[in-house]
């Protein structure tokens, strides 16, 4: 007895030592040696691997990125322009469908589930299917085009469409993530605010938008700062859909770092790349981070 | 008197109808997208071969079972449908048991920031692990193993248990806890006799989205997996050889991967969603 | 650059090979069952179990040679009492596999497939390639019946980087022009075209969009697309490099043979073809929706199988037809190496030489997949047209990709190019950009 409450009391001053303190270590353990080996790669240029040692280069890696990189440039561009076309679609959407879905019906469990499955099913696999989907020929995409008395499009081979394209089916994959967070939200939602609104004459928009929104707005915000730093990495989609192409139309920062390390075998420059890339994300989320407490 | 309130009452029933027709028929145009990709994958999965091969797309034909047999018989599938089971398991145990008391300290001891901290490990890109993650596992012999997966998994199930439960553990009320502390019960005790108990839903549902997205993970496993531990994602390509595409089978292996984690969405859609709130309400 | 090296190389080897067969000594420590007494005889030296019971790891990619030689390797576990333990992944796994394997220097792999013109120079300076010579021209390490004569000097020298021999060849393709009897004769042509005008004029014949036939495809994905667009530069007049080292295809040739592939495929090909690499050209030939495709050979086996090609038995077969200039031909090949990591190098070897020997060989150019030795023929199920073909097209044929470095990334590069000639933008924009972007790829790579 003496030395379990001797060891409680030890656990009760240093609790976030105890409880956290595993966690950071072992994020810590794994993370370490990858993030510092990357960082100091990006210093260097490194052709051969471990039967060669990487040569310091010093700054050269970054300042080909810079003002060297014509793809470097037209992959930001890209990530940015995907990024928030389907992150603000997806919000949207999500939002709307879950103020449309927000009453009593009778199939309302399994409306849920049809809404869950995009999010929930393989991307690899779902990307597959996507890709058969568009393909202009043996696609059913299409042949519906065709049925309707349309002109067939080439979809993912549109070098005007093929971006579009890969926003839509990301905006179709995370949709109901942001639907059923808000779902949640608006059922834990008190009813009087909306109530009083409606006696004093406002009909369902202004309800909706003056009274109901801004109290569900954090908890939209905090769904939407989570899509956001896992949208600016979309890859398996891209990756199966289109791997960048036609051309280099849909190549995203997280491709172009992809097939320089692994179709180019230039591991000192990609190293520099996600470094880049980190800040960039990691500027993007504090900035939309500051922005949410700011408004409360 | 009587014959005009029935005439009312008449309208009422017929408008309210037609606004509950209204509303499914809009309802069932939203969820035609949702569906209509499964739909499609699946009845690829059915066809046979010579439909598939034709240049334009067919609408109807023989269903077949063939593209599932090749899937079976070409492919280790049980072996790496096992393997996604036992890594995916494996990793969302050692979250809940890292990440519970993580985020129980994080939310109700005032640490918003270490929150925030392995938050940002989602921040870096998945890239950045692969090959050193790959020399350090080379060097300690830890290639094809399931440990290293679940290690590497880790990366992704740890900090999404502790960020959704953290907004839990926030609402669990202040109350219950300064009782029992009252009673002269440690924290420890405390978290495992009680708030334990109270937060089982979100739980529940934290492990089960930390396991899909463990499920679905396709990056690593692609590079630190071996023969023997292969996971499921990667054998979706199998059937993209050089003679042909098989779109067929491969409809019919994104079937057979997706349909686990289907059956268990339809089953705990509830605790999902409570989950997805318990995270974000609090946040 | 390398060929006098080569050459050099080359002859000293067969100088080395021949003082060891008359002085009869092993090179270096070796962990044969040999009789230590002194004077070890030459034939008693080389033994096909000298290392049985060690396992060997194997990596490769899905290909027709990979699919044929599988089944066999159990004969060679038989033979030797080596386990092998075959990885075999789709392509782009494959190659991603392999570098984070290589990177980290495991040691874990022993013998790969590698294909040499895509990434023999970036793998051999990073010294990822085995010296194969040391092995080949042991005689206690490799068997009398190899016959390493036989495989043709001209693919070896291929094979040879800055003097180290690194690979073996293991099968070889050539870009052809497949076609479709029937409806070249419906439409009343006699034969495969000549030249790129015939070709174009029977496209042009039987390109029917409404009944989804096409009369001209090939590849329109980027990178692809290069080792498909040697043959028009070349039958054009240009090339990919000139003497100094630099883009040479921004000439006026070369701009004028990338916007003819672009225009053809535009003009006659199948909608999205910026988006079609071979596999999804096969399923449409295969359909029946093509007259005319140029790809390589190693498609050949999908068209004929009955099972998957609803037009097995009208397909023929052609060499790439002539341009202004001449009717180039380019060749493509896949090899095996060991790692220079690899712990068991002789137990390696052992295998690789098995992969390359006659007796595996003669059994897969049954099959229609022809390896690097000169002596051995196709089987008798493989169209005759198919073979002459081969024959014609690989007597003439030059490499499909450049002589540079840093192949995957120039490739991207010249890629982007093709895309836009086959988009209908600007072309000579277009082909001189991609010339920039070339030199300074290659500059910054050196």
């Amino acid at each position: 007895m003496g030395i379990i409450s001797r060891v409680s009391r030890f656990t009760d001053r240093h609790v976030l030592s105890i409880y956290v303190g595993p966690s950071l270590v072992l994020l810590g353990l794994v993370m370490a040696f990858p993030v510092v080996f990357t960082v100091y790669l990006s210093f260097h240029q490194w052709i051969g691997g471990a039967l060669k040692a990487p040569e310091f280069v010093g700054l050269d890696n970054y300042a080909r990125i810079f003002t060297e990189d014509e793809r470097f440039r037209g992959a930001i561009i890209n990530t940015i322009a995907l990024t928030a076309g389907s992150v603000a679609a997806q919000t949207v959407l999500g939002v709307a469908l879950a103020v449309f879905i927000h009453r009593e019906f009778a199939i309302r469990g399994i409306v849920r589930s049809i809404i869950l499955l995009p999010m929930i099913a393989t991307p690899v696999a779902i990307a597959l299917i996507w890709r058969l989907m568009f393909h202009p020929q043996l696609g059913a995409l299409n042949d519906l085009l065709e049925r309707l008395g349309l002109a067939p499009s080439d979809w993912l081979a549109d070098p005007k469409l093929a971006l579009l394209l890969v926003g839509v089916v990301d905006t179709w994959e995370w949709t109901p993530l942001i639907a059923l967070i808000t779902l949640a939200g608006l059922t834990a939602l008190p009813h009087d605010p909306s109530e009083a609104a409606s006696i004093d004459g406002a009909n369902a928009w202004q309800r909706f938008w003056y009274v109901t929104l801004p109290m569900v707005r954090p908890i939209i915000v905090v769904a939407v700062v989570f899509r956001l730093i896992e949208a600016l990495k979309t890859f398996d989609i891209i990756l199966i859909m289109t791997n960048g192409g036609p051309g280099f139309v849909t190549e995203t920062l997280n491709i172009y770092i992809y097939n320089t390390a692994f179709q180019y075998q230039k591991i000192g420059y990609s190293s520099a790349l996600l470094v880049v890339f980190f800040v960039l994300v990691l500027l993007l989320s504090t900035s939309m981070l500051s922005l949410r407490r700011s408004r409360g | 008197m009587a014959k005009q309130i029935t005439l009312r009452t008449k309208k009422k029933i017929v408008r309210k109808a037609l606004r509950a027709t209204g509303f499914y028929a809009l309802l069932g145009a939203i969820l035609v997208p949702f569906a209509f990709v499964f739909w499609y994958m699946i009845s690829t999965s059915l066809k046979p071969a010579e439909a598939l091969i034709s240049s334009t797309f067919r609408w109807t034909f023989e269903p077949t079972l063939d593209n599932y047999r090749q899937v079976f018989e070409q492919t280790e599938f049980s072996s790496f449908m096992f393997n996604s089971l036992l890594v995916g398991f494996g990793s969302v145990a050692m979250s809940l048991v890292f990440g519970l008391p993580a985020a129980f300290a994080i939310a109700r001891f005032n640490a918003p920031r270490l929150g925030v901290i392995i938050l940002s490990s989602r921040v870096t890109p998945g890239i950045t692990f692969l090959i050193p993650l790959f020399i350090i596992f080379s060097r300690i012999g830890w290639i094809d193993t399931y440990q290293a997966l679940i290690v590497a998994h880790l990366l992704i199930t740890l900090p999404m248990v502790i960020w959704l439960m953290i907004g839990f553990f926030e609402d669990v009320p202040q109350e219950m806890i300064d009782s029992a502390r009252v009673d002269g019960a440690s924290i420890t005790v405390t978290f495992l006799q009680i708030v334990l108990p109270m937060t089982k839903g979100g739980i529940a549902a934290s492990a089960i989205l930390a396991f899909i997205f463990s499920w679905n993970h396709f990056m690593f496993s692609v590079v630190l997996a071996g023969r023997h531990t292969r996971t499921l994602p990667v054998a979706v390509f199998e059937f993209m050889a050089y003679g042909q595409i098989n779109w067929g089978a491969i409809a019919a292996a994104a079937t057979v991967m997706t349909l686990p984690v289907i059956v268990i969405a339809l089953f705990v859609q509830r605790h999902i969603v409570e989950g997805l709130a318990g995270g974000a309400v609090k946040g | 650059m390398q060929v006098s090296n080569k050459s050099i190389r080359r002859g000293a080897v067969l100088g080395l090979v021949s003082l060891m067969a008359l002085a009869g000594c092993a090179p270096a420590a070796v962990e044969t069952e040999v009789e230590t007494d002194g004077s070890a005889s030459v034939d008693a030296a080389f033994n096909w179990r000298a290392h049985e019971g060690e396992t060997i790891r194997f990596v490769a990619g899905l290909q027709p040679w990979q699919e044929a030689v599988v089944p066999l390797i159990a004969e060679f576990e038989e033979l030797t009492g080596i386990t092998v333990e075959v990885e075999a992944l789709p392509e782009d796994q494959f190659r991603q596999r392999l570098q984070v394997e290589l990177t980290a220097g495991s040691g874990d792999i022993d013998v790969f497939m590698t294909s040499v013109l895509q990434d023999g120079p970036r793998f051999s300076e990073s010294g990822w390639y085995a010296d194969l010579e040391p092995l080949v021209s042991d005689p206690l390490l490799t068997s009398p019946d190899y016959e390493f004569s036989d495989i043709s000097s001209a693919v070896l020298e291929g094979h040879t980087f800055d003097g180290v021999l690194s690979a073996l060849p293991i099968q070889l393709e050539v870009q052809m022009l497949y076609y479709r009897k029937d409806l070249l004769e419906a439409a009343g042509f006699d034969g495969p075209p000549n030249t790129y005008e015939e070709l174009e004029e029977m496209a042009a014949t039987i390109y029917d969009p409404a009944n989804d036939l096409y009369g001209f495809a090939s590849r329109g994905r980027g990178a692809a697309t290069v080792t498909q667009i040697t043959t028009f530069l070349r039958s054009y007049g240009a090339d990919y490099l000139d003497a100094d080292g630099k883009a040479a295809f921004a000439s006026d040739e070369g701009i004028m043979a990338i916007g003819e592939y672009g225009r053809l495929i535009r003009t006659y090909g199948p909608s999205g073809s910026v988006n079609n690499s071979w596999e999804e050209l096969l399923a449409l030939f295969q359909s029946g929706s093509i007259a005319l495709w140029s790809d390589n050979s190693g498609q050949a086996k999908a068209l004929r199988d009955p099972a998957v090609s609803s037009v097995a038995d009208v397909v023929g077969y052609a060499p790439m037809p002539a341009g202004p200039v001449t009717a180039a031909q380019s060749y493509f090949g896949w090899a095996s190496a060991i790692a220079e990591s690899s712990e068991k190098k002789e137990a390696a070897w052992l295998f690789l030489q098995w992969l390359t020997g006659p007796d595996v060989v003669s059994q897969l150019q049954e099959q229609g997949i022809p390896g690097g030795r000169v002596s051995i023929g196709f089987g008798p199920d493989v169209p005759e047209e198919f073979v002459t073909t081969f024959q014609t097209a690989l007597a003439n044929a030059t490499a499909q990709l450049p002589a540079v470095k840093p192949v995957p990334e120039v490739r991207d590069a010249i890629g982007a190019a093709v895309v836009s000639s086959i988009l209908g933008e600007d072309v000579p924009a277009a082909v001189r950009k991609a010339a920039e972007e070339f030199d300074r790829i290659v500059e910054s790579s050196e």
